[in-house]
């Protein structure tokens, strides 16, 4: 943890309301991006975003630095998008009494093994495979994305990442292996 | 280890997760080996495809939650009560109430914040460091066994903006300090210092929201200075009148009564009359009367 960040956390923790502030700003960003990359719902994310700090807000006394302070809130952030995940997916559930359940994830595990000859000098920032990226993003479990996102858009270790999930290192390997393999999948054509 | 096999391990070796010795030798395999060459590209170029496909959050989101929470968190941190209670009770000291220390403590922080504003230099002898001015502001008092006092005083970092009050900026920020939500002082401060430019309708606006509104009677005096040269103004007797009819203070009311009384006219009669019905002090009471019969108005309603 950067010195800066440490000595914001403990002015913050000693009831400082500009250092609070400004540990929101370095990290706000990323926690609605998460957020909107999750749920794909702006009012969702900003829910999210909202509980997320009124709960550091209220639990920062208690943060010993045990833990980075990002793995913290991502925790926090993780855990509040995986209890909407799962609420969506309830009501999913309710409604889709006469569907067939063959969405999401489990359609990309019928993909095709990719071919092995591909072309790297495709150009990779087409809009086509940022929307190909996006989709595939989308169609991966929540874990998986959760893991995906972390590693690739917030440079966690994956040692950080297990803390945030509670599941150990191996098992966010596996994951995010997983992840890759599918995403990677999806954009085929382009690799 | 075949090549087939060794793909969990380039994606590991590309993200710097394997352990030193085992990430050497990938490396050193990739050395010799063309294929697996070609897969740590592929994930390289797969790792930019998704980093271009990374979207930021639109600015107008991230504003509005950051509204969003500070709001919140004010309302968090009012109902946690410290400053409300310490305004609350230099406003209106209630007579037995046992926290004479922390009430005199509350007048310490409250003059603090007065004399902030103004104070150059150090606080004086007996405190241990030479605050800022600016951004200083104490969360927590504690009388310790010795006799002394352990204020948790919270410093914001602060910046000083410099000009005459005709400069726009300024005026801006003291609009701003004049509905500041929690420090009753910096309120006085800035509608003291915004009396002199009390021409300017946007003054006089903040001038009568904190008259209809501030929760501190002092404040509300101090709007009503500030609303003296233009209590003939229509809008401003508006809610002279109703200030005088339902601010739960006497001295505001009182001081109501006389710049409604510094123009008589026919539109303050009736309120007047209301007001005998109903008033408590008996200045008040005296004082209404009096502009009445100077009116030659009745004082009462018939």
């Amino acid at each position: 943890m950067a010195a800066e960040e440490a000595s914001l956390i403990r002015a913050a923790q000693q009831g400082d309301q500009a250092a609070f502030e400004r540990l929101v700003q370095a990290h706000d960003a990323d926690v609605l991006r998460l957020a909107m990359s999750f749920l794909r719902s702006p009012e969702d994310a900003r829910d999210i975003y909202q509980e997320a700090f009124l709960r550091v807000w209220r639990n920062l006394r208690h943060f010993r630095f045990d833990s980075s302070f990002e793995s913290w809130l991502y925790r926090i952030v993780a855990n509040l998008c995986l209890d909407v995940l799962r609420k969506r997916k309830v009501r999913r559930q309710m409604l889709a009494v006469a569907g067939n359940g063959e969405t999401g994830p489990d359609m990309l595990d019928r993909v095709p093994e990719a071919r092995a000859e591909t072309d790297p000098q495709r150009a990779l920032l087409s809009r086509e495979i940022e929307e190909r990226t996006r989709s595939a993003l989308e169609r991966l479990s929540s874990r998986e994305r959760l893991v995906f996102e972390l590693r690739h858009f917030h440079g966690m270790r994956l040692k950080e990442i297990g803390l945030v999930l509670g599941a150990s290192e191996e098992a966010v390997k596996n994951c995010l292996f997983r992840a890759t393999q599918k995403m990677r999948l999806a954009l085929g054509d382009f690799l | 280890m075949s090549c087939a096999s060794r793909t969990e391990q380039i994606l590991l070796y590309y993200h710097g997760e394997l352990p030193p010795s085992e990430s050497e030798e990938v490396r050193r395999h990739l050395e010799a080996c063309a294929a697996c060459r070609a897969e740590l590209e592929r994930q390289r170029l797969f790792a930019q495809a998704v980093e271009a496909a990374r979207g930021e959050p639109p600015p107008e989101l991230l504003a509005a939650c950051r509204r969003a929470l500070s709001e919140t968190l004010a309302r968090e941190r009012a109902s946690s009560g410290w400053q409300e209670r310490l305004a609350s009770w230099f406003v209106s000291p209630l007579p037995g109430r046992p926290a004479w220390g922390k009430l005199a403590g509350a007048l310490a922080v409250l003059a603090l914040g007065f004399l902030g504003g103004r104070l150059s230099t150090g606080l004086g002898p007996g405190l241990s460091f030479r605050p800022e001015p600016a951004g200083l502001r104490v969360r927590y008092i504690e009388h310790t066994p010795a006799g002394e006092l352990r204020l948790q005083v919270e410093e914001s970092r602060t910046r000083w903006v410099r000009g005459p009050l005709t400069d726009e900026t300024v005026r801006r920020l003291l609009l701003e300090a004049a509905r500041d939500p929690i420090d009753p002082a910096v309120r006085a401060d800035a509608l003291e210092t915004l009396r002199e430019v009390a021409e300017r309708p946007e003054v006089r606006k903040v001038f009568l929201e904190a008259l209809e509104r501030d929760p501190n009677p002092a404040i509300r005096l101090k709007a009503l200075e500030g609303l003296k040269p233009y209590a003939d103004d229509p809008d401003n007797r508006q809610v002279l009148s109703k200030a005088l009819l339902s601010d739960g203070d006497a001295n505001v009311r009182a001081m109501a009564v006389e710049l409604l009384a510094t123009s008589p006219r026919a539109d303050v009669v009736e309120t007047l009359q209301a007001l005998l019905g109903r008033e408590s002090d008996a200045y008040i009471r005296q004082r209404s009367a009096r502009i009445l019969q100077a009116m030659n108005a009745s004082p009462g309603i018939f």
